[in-house]
């Protein structure tokens, strides 16, 4: 490996970990994760980015992620909390080092030193201990002796519940040497006498271990509150001892610093109050803070052997195309092959085939799924943007995520990127009002808008929805005729006026912003998601809000699909858009129309021979295919149905790209072309032709 | 008898029955209310008899002599063993400093 590649691994892997460091810190601002569960991440992130920074001799990177990396370890140490500023602060470093590590890639990029020295000033205000602002308050707990510390609060109805202090007292002492005993009372001004009011504090030097001296009060536990801080050589056992397992609380557990009870007891409060683990086991009285930051230094240290990404793998995408390809010739070859046995008419090696040809399946599948990523990854980008965009228009704006975990094909997720983007900047800037307008139509003042993606019959459909001003469609009609787009008489309806918008060079925003209403983008997005055989459909009530829903196919590489043909041609439909089959008889027609009457419903169809102009082959009977795709349904007319095949998308050469109604082609068993037909395009035709009649 | 009290020339004997735990103290705390009527500054409480011993009779004596401030109580238990074991396990010593508690 020469050193550009070297440093282009640097640059994807600091991009990536700062991707990472930014999604913890949206998280942690938005309350859904603690700083507790993210704060390793981030930490982790800083640290890694450092130190490979330092390997390729990136000084004023090394120096910057230090201060960052130096106020993240107090944090988790902590000694500081994470509160507004700072996650503001830790904001703007991300960003910082972001444009630092861009500008090694592209040195046309400006860097900001004045800014970057204002954020390293910030940073070391927080490292300065004589700035005790941000610092956590943390109720001092006993410190670590070489005893153990017994502190018992007894509740109120131990004596009624049969319970005597002096029995464990006495039990105690059979443990080790009681080396101090101090009983303290705390009397109300109404003296129950058979009410205790105990409280016993005793340093006990035993070997025991905490375990067995919780155990002594295993009766009492609910009714008291027991402290039992562990002696100062646990520190040292558990600096020796060897990590089976990273978690702070198992960590405790091994060492015989916390039991089992008391770890689940700090859970409960870590999840409920979101208190870090480590603080909460510090608050209630479980161990001391020396020893946690002991258990921490130590975690530390195990995480800093482990690689980075413990769990996955990186593989050149490369690599990865490449076995797809492979993958897709093999289906070929076994569609190839399926046509020779058939002729055979073995059965035993049709059977044996057979076998071959699931497993084939098996792998096709693995393969594909190798190239499918979480769509939350994209959204996580856009979290940020709502982040930045909400607070520099000043409009409180909530973000609510669903189906982050849908998984997409990587290209798809990267190419989806931006068309998201400028949907989601026009929602925050024009759909989404200011609050004073939303209190005043006596909506909440804080706006919402929700990202969601789910699979849907073979598609992906990833929902963008405000709950604005919504789309004016009087409004984009008269833009759009003194635009020049449309003609003033052309009738349109409400879907056709909206989908104006995707015209390039239409804006109806009054006033331009920085951020969008200059035109240029959603006509970009139309196409970036035709380009991806997908389709944007625009839902929109006015004053009530707008729902971008963009519909994806799955994959963009093998298909399980359903052949049939058209005169002489091969045509593959996409199986999962194949609702059912139907002979077709020219009395179905409807008054010889392009529709029929499918148990009731209109069914609008085409017929593909007429649509290719194809040549009429003498007699047989013709069939109807329904495909459904989304809420739409259609009819497509063929001669024969040949059942399902396995179709290796072959892109189309760019020449027919401007071709409607097909999406790629294929390689049949025979050796024949198959063309893939594009359903979504198909449906559309057939409704819009046959409303075009119904309208002359 | 779980709680006998005696005014002697100018002091008063407290003396405690066989039993001083959970089952007899609310007994003994309802007796000893007649404390806060006698004038008498010193006070001897006798835990001689005093066989069974808990955490609750220690506690009614504790809350004793917290509530009687005014009061000068002093403990005798002529090495009663039952008493002396309690007093011992809690590092008790009421001779030498009866207030700290």
């Amino acid at each position: 490996m020469d050193m550009s590649e070297a440093k282009s691994l640097f640059f994807e892997e600091a991009m990536g970990l700062l991707e990472t460091m930014e999604s913890c810190l949206l998280e942690i601002e938005s309350g859904e994760a603690s700083v507790e569960s993210h704060i390793d991440a981030i930490f982790r992130a800083a640290h890694t980015i450092k130190g490979s920074a330092g390997l390729f001799g990136y000084d004023h990177i090394v120096a910057f992620t230090h201060s960052v990396e130096s106020v993240l370890d107090k944090v988790r140490s902590r000694e500081l909390a994470m509160d507004e500023a700072l996650i503001n602060l830790c904001f703007a470093s991300q960003d910082h080092l972001a444009t630092m590590v861009r500008q090694l890639q592209d040195p046309s990029i400006a860097l900001n030193f004045q800014a970057g020295e204002a954020l390293l000033l910030d940073l070391n205000r927080y490292l300065d201990p004589k700035k005790p602002a941000a610092t956590v308050e943390v109720p001092q707990i006993v410190q670590s002796s070489e005893n153990w510390q017994i502190d018992i609060h007894y509740g109120a109805d131990v004596f009624r519940d049969g319970m005597d202090p002096l029995s464990q007292l006495g039990f105690l002492s059979t443990l080790g040497q009681l080396h101090q005993v101090r009983l303290q009372t705390h009397f109300k001004d109404e003296f129950d006498p058979e009410t205790c009011y105990l409280q016993l504090y005793v340093q006990l030097n035993s070997t025991v271990g905490k375990k067995e001296l919780e155990d002594v009060f295993e009766f009492i536990q609910d009714s008291s509150k027991i402290h039992i801080t562990v002696p100062s050589k646990i520190s040292q056992q558990l600096e020796q001892q060897e990590v089976v397992d990273e978690k702070l609380g198992t960590l405790l557990v091994q060492a015989g610093a916390v039991t089992e009870r008391e770890l689940a007891q700090a859970l409960q409060v870590h999840k409920t109050q979101e208190i870090a683990l480590g603080e909460a086991l510090v608050q209630q009285g479980a161990v001391s803070k020396d020893i946690v930051s002991t258990a921490l230094d130590k975690q530390k240290s195990t995480e800093h052997k482990r690689p980075a990404d413990f769990q996955f793998l990186k593989v050149e995408a490369k690599k990865l195309d490449l076995l797809i390809n492979l993958i897709g010739e093999l289906v070929t070859s076994g569609a190839e092959m399926d046509t020779l046995l058939s002729k055979l008419e073995d059965d035993k090696i049709t059977e044996s085939f057979s076998i071959l040809t699931s497993l084939l399946e098996q792998i096709r599948d693995g393969a594909l799924g190798l190239r499918m990523v979480q769509i939350g990854e994209s959204f996580s980008r856009l979290r940020r943007i709502v982040r930045d965009v909400s607070k520099e228009l000043d409009k409180d704006i909530n973000l609510l995520i669903e189906g982050a975990e849908t998984e997409l094909d990587k290209t798809m997720v990267e190419k989806l990127s931006d068309p998201l983007m400028h949907i989601v900047r026009n929602a925050l800037d024009h759909g989404i009002e200011p609050k004073e307008l939303r209190l005043y139509k006596g909506k909440p003042a804080q706006g919402q808008l929700k990202l969601s993606a789910r699979h849907e019959a073979g598609s992906v459909v990833i929902e963008i929805s405000d709950d604005g001003a919504g789309l004016n469609h009087q409004r984009i009609r008269q833009k759009a005729i003194e635009k020049g787009i449309i003609g003033a008489d052309r009738e349109l309806s409400e879907q056709d006026i909206f989908k104006l918008i995707f015209e390039p060079g239409f804006s109806t925003a009054a006033a331009v912003t920085n951020l969008s209403g200059r035109g240029v983008g959603m006509d970009v997005v139309r196409r970036n998601i035709e380009e991806l055989r997908g389709q944007i459909q625009i839902f929109s009530t006015l004053d009530q809000g707008t729902t971008f829903s963009i519909r994806l196919p799955l994959t963009l590489a093998i298909i399980d699909g359903f052949l049939v043909s058209v005169s002489n041609a091969k045509m593959v439909l996409p199986l999962n858009m194949v609702q059912e089959c139907i002979e077709f008889h020219s009395s179905l027609q409807t008054h010889g129309r392009n529709y029929l009457d499918l148990r009731g419903e209109v069914l609008p169809f085409i017929r593909l021979r007429d649509l290719f102009k194809l040549s009429t082959l003498p007699g047989g009977r013709e069939n109807i295919v329904v495909v459904q795709y989304g809420s739409d349904r259609a009819g497509l007319v063929v001669d024969s149905l040949h059942g399902e095949l396995q179709a290796v998308i072959k892109p189309l050469n760019s020449m027919f790209k401007s071709l409607k109604g097909i999406g790629g082609s294929t390689i049949l068993g025979s050796g024949d072309i198959g063309l893939i037909l594009d359903i979504p395009q198909l449906v559309q035709f057939a409704s819009n032709l046959e409303m075009q009649t119904c309208q002359q | 008898m779980s709680v006998q009290i005696t005014p002697k020339a100018d002091f008063l004997v407290v003396e405690f029955g066989h039993d001083l735990t959970i089952f007899t103290v609310r007994d003994c705390y309802e007796a000893l209310k007649r404390l806060a009527a006698m004038t008498m500054e010193k006070v001897i409480l006798d835990l001689s008899a005093v066989d069974d011993f808990d955490s609750s009779g220690l506690q009614l004596l504790l809350w004793l002599m917290q509530h009687h401030k005014d009061k000068n109580f002093t403990l005798t238990h002529s090495d009663n063993p039952a008493v002396s074991r309690v007093l011992q396990l809690y590092s008790l010593d009421f001779n030498s400093d009866t207030t700290a508690i």
